[in-house]
């Protein structure tokens, strides 16, 4: 296995209103190669995962490690681009990368020739390209994001979706990826891990990468995960 | 701008099929023009612009040539516009006008710069420490609400009658405004793009400079523009006690002499020179940033 996170028993509460409401609890997580999603409804934890995988917030307890040469890159939920920089300064930022390198990285995300416009200049899915080409600025071997197409129109987000399967073909890197779209998930997913109640409730891989690209959904797996997310409700 | 749908999945390399909802990347050649022609060019476009500002101008001197030639008031209270246009032409030829305007010009440019350094060194302090500025926060709220001209007597007793007493309160009154532009500018930097910032593991120091510094630079253009007009309204206030030059003294010396037409050419040469430090401000900020100016600006 290459780049990913390993996670062993991982706690982590957050303080509300004076006492600690418990987010995660207890969760063992090996990520393997591919494109592996975290999948659970609003407030399961999801999102705090990858933040801590990617060490933005501390853990009160447990084991995180993330395998492999330590370059990792993020994907947010927005594109939060700085918007006084052009989009290949974007690219390039915090690094030491020249101006060709990151118009080489617009071109692979559709971008080329769009090097100097400014996010404002720019619509919403032409933005959520330039913060994908960032995350891959620094060669990532794993790439975190944070329900990275949730915020964008349906054909929009499903010509992202494309996208980040070609690069992640192209390139080779290792994702780890959070939604609430079931449908996102079979459709990106070569490995689902359905969380709930801060614990994995089921850990599901994909055939999606043994047969040509499709929409159509695995409906034997779809209804799987339905069911362990219903039984959790229930 | 809104989003647009993409009809199908594009291969990688295709070209973003958004692309009619972008303005053209901003061309690197107009950034360089010749700095001649931007200013010919600013010049022309405010006096096309200002086309209601000279109606209303033509209005009131209309008005006054006509008070004055209907002799309602005396020519000693009120002198007529072409006896203030002589005393301008006279002070103007003679050179005594240039000498007090750059004897003020000077002083504002010195208070300006210091008070910008003070607020700068208060902002960065209450981002990176704010237990210490939570101690000096209540004593910039009193300063904010004393008029710096209320402290010219003790200023003199303090300093004297030279040029400090009149530095000190240009410094008081551009600080303040300006401190709380920049404080405001640094402070209000949104944990979305901090957090790229943690991501990509910057140092506190990166993260400084190169997310909340040039996130604030808006607010402390903006806070710099208002200071400078604060800082020139205070300092012809200032040049009005114990001043030997500059447009302050100006008006005073010739209000003691009863000479009403000097008066209003220093009262001219005030707004006039405040209005063009304005737009050179607006003009060179306008050249250089390339977001976060809005039509204020214009």
């Amino acid at each position: 296995m290459t780049a990913g996170a390993e996670i062993a028993n991982l706690h982590k509460s957050y303080g509300l209103r004076g006492r600690a409401v418990p987010v995660l609890t207890g969760l063992d997580f090996v990520q393997r190669d591919g494109i592996t999603v975290v999948l659970g409804p609003s407030g399961c934890g999801k999102t705090t995962l990858l933040r801590i995988v990617a060490g933005m917030e501390a853990p009160d307890d447990g084991v995180v490690r993330v395998r492999g040469d330590g370059r990792t890159g993020m994907v947010f939920q927005e594109p939060r681009l700085m918007p006084w920089l052009s989009a290949a300064q974007n690219v390039a930022f915090g690094q030491r990368r020249r101006r060709c390198e990151s118009a080489g990285l617009l071109a692979l995300v559709g971008l080329a020739g769009f090097e100097d416009a400014l996010p404002h200049q720019l619509s919403g899915g032409m933005r959520h390209r330039v913060a994908l080409a960032r995350a891959l600025a620094n060669g990532p071997s794993l790439v975190l994001a944070d329900e990275p197409f949730a915020a964008l129109d349906q054909d929009t987000r499903e010509d992202m979706q494309d996208l980040l399967l070609d690069v992640q073909r192209t390139t080779g890197m290792n994702v780890l990826l959070v939604t609430h779209s079931l449908d996102e998930a079979l459709y990106l997913g070569d490995r689902i891990v359905v969380l709930d109640g801060g614990r994995i409730a089921a850990d599901h891989s994909s055939p999606r990468n043994a047969g040509p690209r499709t929409r159509e959904p695995d409906r034997r797996l779809a209804e799987l995960i339905r069911a362990t997310l219903q039984r959790k409700h229930s | 701008m809104t989003q647009t749908a993409d009809a199908a999945p594009a291969p990688v390399g295709a070209p973003p099929p958004e692309a009619h909802d972008v303005a053209a990347p901003t061309s690197g050649r107009a950034l360089r023009r010749p700095v001649a022609r931007t200013v010919v060019r600013a010049l022309v476009r405010a006096l096309v612009g200002a086309r209601y500002g000279v109606v209303v101008t033509v209005a009131v001197v209309g008005l006054w040539w006509l008070v004055c030639a209907l002799r309602l008031r005396s020519a000693y209270v009120l002198p007529s516009p072409g006896r203030v246009w002589s005393s301008a032409v006279a002070m103007t030829a003679s050179g005594e006008l240039a000498e007090h305007v750059l004897a003020s010009v000077g002083r504002v440019l010195a208070g300006f710069a210091i008070a910008f350094t003070v607020a700068s060194a208060v902002g960065v302090l209450a981002l990176l420490r704010p237990r210490m500025y939570a101690y000096l926060s209540p004593a910039l709220n009193f300063l904010r609400n004393v008029p710096p001209l209320a402290l010219i007597p003790l200023l003199i007793l303090w300093f004297g009658i030279g040029e400090t007493p009149k530095l000190v309160v240009i410094v008081l009154t551009a600080f303040v405004p300006m401190s709380m532009s920049i404080t405001k500018g640094l402070r209000s930097c949104g944990q979305e793009l901090l957090d790229v910032g943690t991501s990509l593991h910057f140092s506190r120091g990166r993260t400084f400079a190169l997310i909340e510094l040039p996130h604030a630079l808006p607010d402390v253009l903006v806070g710099m523009r208002i200071s400078l007009g604060y800082a020139w309204r205070a300092l012809v206030g200032a040049e009005m006690f114990a001043a030997a030059s500059g447009l302050g003294y100006l008006i005073v010396d010739a209000g003691h002499m009863s000479r009403a037409d000097r008066v209003i050419v220093g009262v001219v040469a005030i707004g006039l020179v405040g209005v063009a430090a304005d737009r050179l401000f607006a003009l060179v900020v306008r050249r250089t940033l390339r977001w976060g100016i809005d039509d204020s600006w214009r």
